[in-house]
């Protein structure tokens, strides 16, 4: 028996893993500093508030930021069962950062599929509401590999700035989701916004919100304006302050836990 | 230490492949890159191997070698490189089991390309050939 063997191992266990999860709500935008891992994690906060058990899987092998967004880093803890997952008050983590702290990770596309098949299925979640899976940049392995394995029980939320060069980075993922047959949960319109100067500004632009989802066939989710204070402050903390930064994402999470705006492709 | 996660692995595998036949024997192959206790695993499949369909099942297992190549000036190498690599590896990286600490690659062999360079060069550009992976090489039914 070949290298095919052990790929079908692989997705046998993570099959037999993913049968203790709900939901799979993927993150993605295509476009890399739009905001997906913010976005990703304070989904993943938002939807734990309500009580749901949530899990964060992050697919950013050479640029996992999800352990500094959640305050979790190495090292990890085993046992006969796997690995057991970072708990972040609430939440459980998972990322290839948690193996290699500060190095770089390089690597070609090869190994990626079995990687991340790995990295799921050793991984001890438990019963799990919601999987949020915080997508790397691109349309490349990690993607197609996210698509692969949780496609049955997954769906996607896009995130895009309201920069024309996003928008049509992200309209691609749109068109591929759709041709993958991935049920669409909308779109979140990150950094929209700040405050400054005593009013608000555009910095990345206006978006028409009506010409936006006409442009990608799909429900803005949410408005998250930029805030400056992420990255400095806890991402927890910022979310248990009122204003528009919260309300962006309890508004996402309320969708996402619902089925309002739910489209499928 | 999760010898016994990796054993119930090949073994809903095998299961689905047998198709409720019974087995005969059973050979699988081990990547030495995962740097797995043999005997802890070879036990651990023989306790989970005690249940219906596996009576009388002969096992095998072996550690396959693993090799590496470096994309940048050709270079091979084999794990005793490897394992010079990773004792250098600092604490904070290693992962805690009940009773010692383990090297990711024990975890995530596919990581390497993080933890090992090209003992001639330097470069991470490298490709391990074989040694990564846990395959059910051979599977006779009854």
């Amino acid at each position: 028996m070949s290298d095919a063997a052990a790929k079908e191992g692989l997705l046998l266990a993570v099959k037999k893993r993913l049968d203790d999860v709900g939901k799979v709500v993927m993150v993605g935008g295509g476009k890399g500093g739009v905001g997906k891992s913010l976005v990703a994690c304070g989904l993943a906060i938002s939807l734990a508030k309500s009580g749901a058990k949530v899990g964060v899987l992050d697919l950013d092998i050479h640029g996992a930021s999800v352990p500094e967004y959640l305050g979790v880093g190495p090292p990890l803890e085993s046992d006969a069962r796997g690995l057991k997952p970072k708990r972040a008050k609430g939440l459980k983590v998972m990322s290839v950062g948690l193996f290699t702290g500060s190095r770089p990770v390089p690597m070609r596309g090869d190994d990626k599929e079995a990687l991340v098949a790995q990295l799921f299925s050793l991984t001890v979640w438990g019963r799990l509401d919601y999987l949020v899976v915080d997508l790397p940049p691109g349309l490349a392995d990690e993607f197609l590999t996210a698509l692969k394995l949780f496609g049955r029980k997954a769906s996607l939320v896009l995130v895009t700035t309201p920069s024309p060069i996003a928008l049509k980075v992200v309209g691609r993922l749109r068109t591929l989701a759709r041709g993958e047959g991935i049920s669409l949960r909308g779109v979140v319109l990150n950094m929209s916004s700040m405050r400054a100067l005593g009013g608000v500004i555009h910095p990345l632009g206006r978006a028409d919100r009506g010409a936006l989802e006409s442009l990608l066939e799909a429900k803005v989710l949410a408005e998250v304006p930029f805030e400056p204070r992420v990255g400095v402050t806890e991402l927890r903390a910022l979310l248990r302050r009122r204003g528009e930064f919260s309300d962006g994402f309890t508004s996402l999470a309320r969708t996402v836990s619902g089925t309002e705006g739910n489209e499928r492709p | 230490m999760h010898e016994l996660s990796l054993a119930q692995s090949i073994l809903d595998q095998v299961a689905k492949m047998a198709g409720g036949r019974g087995i005969r024997v059973l050979e699988i192959g081990v990547g030495e890159l995962m740097q797995v206790d043999r005997k802890a695993f070879e036990q651990a499949v023989k306790v989970l191997m005690s249940g219906p369909g596996f009576e009388g099942a002969a096992l095998r297992v072996r550690v396959e070698k693993a090799s590496f190549s470096c994309r940048r000036c050709g270079s091979k190498w084999k794990m005793a490189d490897v394992r010079k690599q990773l004792s250098g590896l600092p604490d904070s990286l290693k992962v805690r089991e009940p009773e010692d600490r383990a090297s990711p690659l024990h975890f995530l062999p596919y990581l390497y390309t993080a933890f090992v360079r090209c003992p001639k060069c330097g470069s991470s550009d490298i490709y391990a050939g074989s040694g990564k992976e846990l395959v059910l090489r051979g599977l006779i039914l009854k």
